[in-house]
């Protein structure tokens, strides 16, 4: 057993640990036997709020290190048991129903599928070399190295590397990982990487326990996860898969809060969502949308109830303190290859509207030209939000939403950028669009599993809602 | 209808799953197979796609921590964008200084250059592999 070996251990336990009083002070664990259902979100919530604080830390000049993320921890850990003692416990654990015997080959197929790949995935990070794509060299990776060993934010390092206006949460937490190991080792972050992700696909089986049967939700996953782009990104040292896994989980919090209107749901959004907007511009943009979306929907649903999630508006503005350090310390503060100064020129963004047209049309296509899987993905998560509307048409409206605009505004990237449109899109549609793809297809289920509930007609999309109807004389 | 659907959907995964899960599968299992490495091979391994590797380690033991380097580097045919290179030996040499200014620098790595034509004296020019030296600068 090394030094590595154990920090990455003492690292993984301390990740659900933080987590794991998260949600007991949120009310959602109560360290009971149902709680294993919680470990993928306990590690990922873990993960997603120590690399937040330790970013706006850095931020406002508070060194890094392992002192500090372990009191940081220990911090969380606290305030979490603390707050959980004045937390009504309000959140029972998904019920025991017998199971068709389809149903339950059918979850055990996906159940076994998932755990296969899972392995697989884990046994090529540990063997096969990390992928060295240029980002990752030239951004992501020397940025973590300097922090790790510097304690700090170095403007004059950070501003020499590519994209320097990109947050620090990625390299943050590149850096937690180098000094739990005692060292720059690149190696053992794919490793890392691939427990986010199998965090990711167990919080998604957790969340949706209660409103979508497993004979729905394992199959789901397990197709996800045999998708070829998605498995290989399980090691990727790159942060759009990561992305990915904190607005999706971000997402599926924000559902759950429609349907059921239990705060605890919006904690666990605010977390996710805040570490998506440190993590790269992309977790702004549809952090934001998302944010708007369910603001909205939820004023539609719940009247006045709603306003408890207008917590969420901090989430995007995150970015602040982030704008203002690179402002600060002389850091360009946006890509010049963006013409953000002339987005009011409607005579600028006419004469480059074919741009706009070109992206849109690009990403309308590139499910449908690569493996099969990816189409199949898009076209059922399609189907399933069109059949689901009826029974919940205000959840179904703002996925729907939510998704269609994020595609509008990735496609208005394209438009406003300085860049060849054709390689942008080459380089970047891929690993950025799959956000979306991943996000309506791990929704698909709850969204299922939530109309599956509703008897036939029935339209309200919240049962405290229609409690409160049915009990009006 | 809705259950109609859901059965159809779970129907076509676990098809799409079947016809899919073997290459990821067999590729999991050919790497258990491949013999564990050190760690510090693991670190360096991908990056000789770019450059040679060894020259990161040598700089990394030749250059003190606390010194200020820079780094020209010239043409050699076939290899990785320039800026890369530098990229790399700028990430992998923290947390010793780099500096542009060749004039300010206490070492300067010559990559696939003559450290003749780096425009600075030096007392001591040392190998770091195949076509990069590093010279330590005239104080």
């Amino acid at each position: 057993v090394t030094r590595i070996d154990l920090g990455l251990a003492a690292h993984g336990i301390l990740l659900p640990a933080v987590g794991h009083s998260l949600l007991y002070g949120l009310g959602l664990a109560r360290l009971r036997r149902a709680d294993v259902l919680l470990l993928g979100l306990s590690y990922l919530l873990g993960w997603a709020a120590l690399a937040s604080l330790l970013s706006l830390a850095l931020i406002v000049g508070i060194p890094s290190g392992l002192t500090t993320v372990v009191l940081l921890a220990a911090a969380l850990v606290v305030c979490g048991v603390l707050a959980g003692r004045r937390t009504a416990d309000g959140y029972a654990p998904p019920a025991r129903r017998p199971w068709h015997p389809a149903a339950a080959v059918a979850a055990g197929l996906g159940g076994a599928v998932l755990a296969v790949e899972a392995i697989a995935a884990l046994v090529v990070s540990v063997k096969s070399e990390w992928i060295t794509d240029i980002d990752v060299l030239n951004a992501w990776l020397p940025r973590a190295h300097s922090i790790h060993l510097s304690h700090q934010l170095d403007a004059t390092l950070w501003g020499s590397f590519l994209a320097p206006w990109y947050p620090p949460l990625a390299p943050v937490g590149y850096a937690t990982t180098f000094d739990f190991v005692g060292g720059f080792h690149p190696s053992v972050l794919p490793f890392q990487q691939t427990l986010l992700g199998i965090a990711f696909l167990l919080a998604v089986v957790g969340l949706l326990a209660r409103s979508a049967p497993p004979w729905l939700t394992l199959p789901s996953l397990a197709l996800l996860t045999t998708t070829p782009w998605f498995w290989w990104r399980l090691q990727s040292l790159l942060p759009d898969q990561t992305l990915a896994y904190l607005l999706v989980i971000a997402a599926i919090a924000c559902v759950l809060w429609l349907d059921e209107r239990r705060g605890a749901w919006l904690g666990v959004a605010l977390v996710l969502l805040t570490a998506a907007t440190l993590t790269k511009l992309e977790g702004l943009l549809f952090g934001s949308i998302l944010v708007v979306v369910v603001l909205v929907a939820g004023f539609v649903v719940h009247r006045r109830a709603a306003l408890p999630a207008c917590v969420l508006l901090l989430a995007p503005l995150a970015i602040l303190p982030w704008r203002l350090w690179l402002a600060t310390h002389e850091v360009v503060t946006s890509s010049p290859e963006y013409n953000t100064t002339q987005l009011d020129s409607p005579g600028f963004l006419a004469d480059r509207i074919d741009r706009l047209t070109y992206a849109l049309e690009y990403m309308l296509r590139a499910p449908f030209t690569g493996e099969g899987l990816t189409a199949v993905m898009v076209c059922l998560s399609l189907a399933v939000l069109l059949a689901v509307a009826p029974r919940i048409p205000a959840i179904a409206a703002a996925v729907g939403v939510w998704l269609g605009l994020s595609f509008i505004g990735l496609a208005c990237v394209y438009w406003i950028a300085n860049l060849e449109v054709d390689e942008y899109l080459g380089q970047t549609a891929s690993r950025v669009g799959t956000t979306l793809i991943i996000a309506a297809w791990a929704l698909s289920p709850l969204l299922l599993g939530l109309a599956l509930r509703r008897s036939p007609g029935e339209t309200s999309d919240s049962p405290s809602l229609r409690t409160r109807f049915r009990t009006k004389p | 209808m809705l259950l109609v659907l859901a059965a159809i959907i779970v129907a076509v995964e676990l098809a799409a799953v079947a016809s899919q899960i073997a290459p990821l599968v067999r590729i999991g299992y050919e790497q258990a197979d491949r013999p564990d490495r050190l760690v510090r091979d693991a670190d360096l391994d991908p990056l000789s796609f770019y450059a040679p590797t060894g020259a990161f380690v040598a700089a990394q033991r030749l250059i003190p921590r606390d010194a200020t380097y820079a780094m020209v580097v010239g043409e050699k045919p076939g290899e990785a964008n320039p800026k890369i290179v530098l990229d790399l030996f700028r990430m992998w040499l923290l947390p010793r200084r780099y500096t542009e200014r060749v004039a300010e620098a206490e070492y300067v790595i010559a990559y696939y250059r003559p450290s003749e034509s780096l425009g600075v004296d030096y007392v001591e020019e040392i190998g770091l592999g195949p076509g990069v030296n590093v010279v330590r600068v005239v104080p």
